[in-house]
């Protein structure tokens, strides 16, 4: 079937809708043609004015998140004051032979577990010497027996 | 006050002491032909106002880019007839609604209407048109109410003249068919 459709053919496919007169049914109110093109200038007016407040609008949504982002991410990541771990501290820098006198025994042992000290730190005690054990401690470091009893 | 040809239009529009003064010559000229176009796609009153408003404005915006080779008038269809789409798809779209729906909608509109000044045969066909899908709606409005040449329609609507023709044909048997229903009852 062939679609080119002119008066004739509109007749033929169509006589109810050929018989319908081609009016325009559609009112407009009274003096609307007259009016209409000075609402288009107004429209356009504030069309100008709105579009430079847009722009700048939509300038600020843009630049306002980001300028966040920057200052977050500035805030995330900025250097922070340095506190070295205290083992870092004990291999990078040597103690000199009078500071490690200044250390206190009892200090250096206060933060080791139990099992962690050492044989002799375990016990307040001293270890116990057998008289022939002392009696050549005494010779050996030249301590005259005599002064030792009598400062005591 | 006689008509200016495209041209007159365009050189007095691109000039900036005669830019406004151009262009309300311009739709002072185009007025009355977009909107019968458009009033009988979007019905309402009051909605024809804003789409035809809409139109204009986007004719303003976009008049530094038009080409002397084209129509003035074409251009300006193509506009409207796009406004029009938009608007009746918006319409369905913040409905939420079908396109019974807002066929519906737009029948109540008609038949409250007391800008419509048809009798009851036009009336009836007004319906049948409105039943019609949007695309289809443009293309039955163009060809039969418009009388417009299939080649200015295929401008217009970015449309083939086959794919025109086919559709034209296919909305007159609808609208005869709804037509003749009308009648029948």
């Amino acid at each position: 079937m062939s679609t080119q459709l002119d008066n004739d053919d509109l007749e033929r496919l169509a006589p109810n809708l050929a018989r319908i007169p081609k009016v325009d049914p559609f009112r407009v109110e009274e003096g609307f043609f007259e009016r209409f093109p000075h609402q288009v200038q107004t429209l356009l007016a504030h069309e100008k004015r709105g579009a430079w407040s847009t722009v700048w609008v939509r300038r600020a949504a843009f630049a306002l998140p980001l300028l966040a982002l920057l200052v977050g991410g500035w805030w995330f990541f900025r250097p922070l004051p340095q506190h070295p771990p205290a083992d870092q501290v004990a291999t990078t820098e040597s103690l000199s032979t009078e500071e490690l006198y200044i250390l206190e025994e009892d200090g250096l042992l206060a933060d080791l577990a139990p099992e962690e000290l050492p044989e002799h730190a375990a016990s307040s005690e001293a270890p116990a010497l057998e008289a022939d054990e002392l009696a050549a401690y005494y010779e050996l470091t030249g301590t005259d027996l005599t002064d030792l009893i009598e400062n005591l | 006050m006689s008509e200016l040809s495209d041209q007159e239009l365009l050189a007095l529009f691109r000039k900036e002491e005669s830019r406004h003064y151009a262009f309300n010559l311009m739709v002072r000229q185009y007025q009355q032909r977009l909107h019968s176009f458009v009033r009988r796609m979007v019905t309402d009153p009051d909605e024809t106002k804003d789409v035809l408003q809409n139109v204009f404005i986007k004719a303003w915006n976009g008049l530094d880019r038009f080409r002397e080779d084209a129509q003035l008038y074409s251009w300006l269809y193509r506009i409207a007839h796009n406004e029009s789409i938009s608007h009746l798809k918006r319409m369905r779209r913040g409905l939420f609604v079908n396109h019974d729906a807002v066929i519906e909608r737009l029948t109540t509109t008609l038949d409250s209407s007391e800008h419509f000044s048809g009798d009851a045969i036009q009336r009836k066909l007004q319906r049948a048109v409105m039943k019609l899908p949007e695309k289809q709606r443009a293309v039955f409005t163009m060809k039969y109410f418009e009388q417009m040449k299939y080649e200015e329609m295929s401008t217009v609507t970015g449309t083939s003249v086959g794919a025109l023709k086919s559709s034209f044909h296919i909305a007159v048997k609808k609208i005869e068919q709804w037509v003749t229903d009308d009648r029948t009852k």
